[in-house]
């Protein structure tokens, strides 16, 4: 089950009911941020199946979410072999993400429309291009060598208002106050945020505080980056 | 502001949508409903803003909006809701108020000497803006997750099981 990458509690245990209706079980499970504990009973309420499983900590993935659920559809439609389940999760997870260059484009571009957002003027967009374009490829290249993801985002951040601060530094009458507080935008943990209200509404109050906790920190670590560069320019 | 403007903003709130779509690795053929959502959502929020409703109330709405529109074209596409309603909903994140209220702990923070009169003129901006930035945030999650919990019980999955289930039994 790689249900780690961004889908909330609620789906999770959706998605492993209408499997396990499927094939005339009853599915219990305990899901926490790190491990599923799952029990498999048939319909004789006998034990059939009882593991723990460790979950991975990969990042958000909206291909592997929806994919999942799709293929959690097709089979209490059609009773899938386990075989073909397997293949088609292999075949899930091979299925490449964007290139690299697209990424980054369209990100830095998200960045612009965010400073458009915030009334920034035409100069402050293509500040908050720049530093988002290589605030991102910061962090993808520090992700790759696995660093610890918070230091990933410490870093990126840093590294965007450092150059947005350079930006503002030396023409201090562009309006780039805009650029400098919307180049760091794209590291926001939108995902686990969202989530955990969801579990929170939900009554999944232990994984709603996970997920929250795992947000804050993310936001601090922007914050902190930030902060850097504000004392260093001492805006 | 006028309306050009108001169109503008939209569009750039769609470009954000769609750059944050292809940062979380959405599958492209849900791109152009993410742009189409998150340009809606922006241009309610606007919208609202310009019949001077306050920030908090626009922002619900459009989170809102983006929600319900996000659950009925998921089923049209065939996707989880939430991988299109997510991503719609990121640019209506207030970051220019998140930005003045950090910057706003730091000058508290500072070792500069204050007067009284100061100190309460900077922590009102502060808190003013700070609790703006987190009412927002709270309001998004809401209003996306709203549409979810109403229409779950009732949702397509849920009726199919139950037709299944009935099946079985007879």
């Amino acid at each position: 089950m790689l249900q780690s990458s961004g889908a909330c509690t609620a789906r999770i245990r959706i998605i492993l009911h209408r499997i396990a209706n499927a094939y005339d079980m009853n599915a219990d499970a305990l899901i926490t941020h790190r491990a599923i504990i799952l029990t498999l009973l048939n319909n004789q309420e006998e034990p059939v199946f009882n593991n723990i499983k460790r979950t991975i900590p990969i990042g958000v993935n909206f291909k592997i979410v929806s994919g999942i659920s799709l293929i959690g559809m097709s089979i209490e439609n059609d009773k899938w072999e386990l075989d073909r389940i397997s293949s088609e999760l292999d075949k899930l997870e091979k299925t490449p993400s964007y290139n690299r260059l697209v990424i980054l484009s369209a990100v830095s571009l998200a960045g612009a429309g965010f400073c458009f957002l915030s009334d920034g003027n035409l100069f402050s967009m293509a500040v908050c291009f720049a530093a988002t374009f290589i605030g991102l490829f910061v962090k993808q290249e520090t992700t790759r060598i696995h660093l610890n993801p918070n230091l990933c985002v410490f870093l990126a951040a840093f590294t965007a208002t450092m150059i947005a601060g350079t930006f503002r530094h030396f023409f201090p009458e562009g309006g780039l106050e805009q650029g400098f507080a919307t180049s760091v935008l794209f590291l926001i943990p939108g995902v686990p945020l969202i989530n955990s209200f969801i579990d929170f509404i939900d009554g999944n109050l232990l994984n709603g505080i996970i997920r929250l906790t795992n947000g804050l920190i993310f936001s601090i670590m922007i914050a902190i980056g930030m902060i850097c560069s504000i004392v260093i320019f001492n805006f | 502001m006028d309306y050009i403007h108001l169109i503008l903003k939209a569009f750039a709130g769609g470009v954000a949508a769609i750059g944050f779509a292809v940062l979380l690795n959405a599958n492209r053929s849900s791109l152009a409903t993410i742009f189409f959502l998150g340009a809606t959502g922006v241009f309610i929020k606007t919208g609202l803003l310009f019949f001077n409703f306050n920030i908090i109330i626009a922002s619900f709405f459009g989170a809102i909006m983006v929600g319900f529109s996000s659950y009925f074209l998921a089923l049209y596409i065939k996707k989880p809701p939430l991988t299109i309603a997510i991503p719609s909903v990121i640019p209506m994140i207030p970051g220019l108020f998140l930005y003045r209220m950090m910057i706003g702990f730091v000058e508290l923070a500072g070792s500069k000497e204050f007067s009284e009169h100061e100190f309460v003129k900077l922590l009102s901006y502060t808190y003013s803006n700070g609790i703006k930035a987190i009412f927002i945030l709270c309001v998004l999650a809401i209003g996306i997750s709203f549409p979810y919990l109403i229409f779950r019980k009732s949702s397509m999955h849920y009726l199919r099981k139950r037709e299944a289930k009935k099946g079985v039994v007879k």
